[in-house]
């Protein structure tokens, strides 16, 4: 059997063989593929990534603003509907907590002594 | 290149970029083919993967940072569109990337471009069982002839190293040529 010294054996080569006028069909399809992959991009449309992160970032802050906001709103609202009908929390409970002044705020917002009622009331006993 | 920094100005401006590009494909297209064959043994393979390193080379031309030759620079892209070609097919056959290399030998047999004799086709047949590596440093040095310098470019492996994986290469070829 042959003894092989690759190294100082004449050189096998890999056998492959290149279909012909390959190259000068690959030079030419290349270039075809140019002009669509090496279009010059015009200025106005150029959007750098300093532009594209910024509006990420605005949306990002709209987006989180909104969502917090509306949260709020509905944490009320919720709350107040917790407070008027599904909780044990009498309106004595509620008094407790409040200050005088936050008393006279309340009556006066919901304007409990409102002097036409009560002539009207007066008026109705009589 | 005389003045390497001249021509890829040239590449890289629209108004003289078509004729810099044909001379690139003219002057590395050979080499690069070569290349890439040794490592997908297919044509029509490796005609795609040429297509990607020449495409690739130039939508990176503006990152290019000369501190290596273009020729070399277009030698790693070359050989890593090679690899992730190989991995992207192992990955679609659900077989491994030496599966892949064992199946494109068998069919060299019947390839058309394949003129190679008995002994061609052992040698093929013996590397294409050496794991990966020494695939491909057996297939730079001996078939490319490229110093352990260039492969260590390409390769980003000590020169150290791939003496060593050339060495083993060569001795378990050696013992396969002899056995088989």
């Amino acid at each position: 059997m042959k003894q092989f010294d690759l190294d100082n054996d004449p050189k096998i080569t890999p056998g492959f063989k290149v279909p012909e006028h390959y190259f000068e069909q690959f030079e030419d399809k290349m270039m075809a593929q140019l002009p669509q992959r090496m279009k010059v991009i015009p200025l106005w449309q150029r959007r750098p990534a300093w532009i594209a992160s910024a509006a990420a970032i605005f949306i990002i802050a709209i987006g989180t603003w909104a969502y917090f906001a509306q949260d709020t709103a509905e944490n009320v609202v919720a709350d107040q509907e917790y407070l008027a009908y599904e909780s044990d929390v009498t309106t004595e409970d509620i008094a407790l907590l409040l200050s005088d002044e936050d008393i006279s705020a309340v009556e006066n917002s919901l304007n409990l002594y409102h002097t036409e009622s009560e002539a009207y009331i007066n008026e109705y006993l009589n | 290149m005389q003045d390497e920094k001249a021509f890829i100005a040239q590449l890289l401006n629209p108004e003289t970029q078509n004729e810099a590009f044909r001379k690139l494909l003219q002057l590395y297209q050979k080499p690069l083919y070569n290349h890439i064959r040794n490592m997908v043994l297919n044509h029509d393979d490796t005609d795609d993967v040429l297509q990607n390193t020449f495409l690739k080379t130039y939508s990176n031309l503006g990152n290019f940072k000369g501190e290596s030759k273009l020729y070399s620079w277009m030698y790693r892209i070359a050989t890593n569109e090679a690899i992730s070609f190989m991995q992207q097919r192992a990955r679609k056959q659900g077989i491994s990337n030496e599966e892949v290399q064992q199946k494109a030998i068998n069919k060299l047999e019947s390839d058309v471009y394949f003129d190679g004799n008995e002994i061609q086709l052992k040698l093929q047949k013996a590397i294409a069982v050496l794991p990966e590596k020494q695939q491909l440093v057996f297939k730079m040095k001996y078939f490319e002839e490229l110093k352990y310098e260039e492969i260590s470019d390409a390769l980003g492996t000590s020169v150290g190293a791939l003496k060593a994986s050339y060495f083993h290469a060569v001795k378990k070829i050696q013992d396969f040529l002899h056995t088989d």
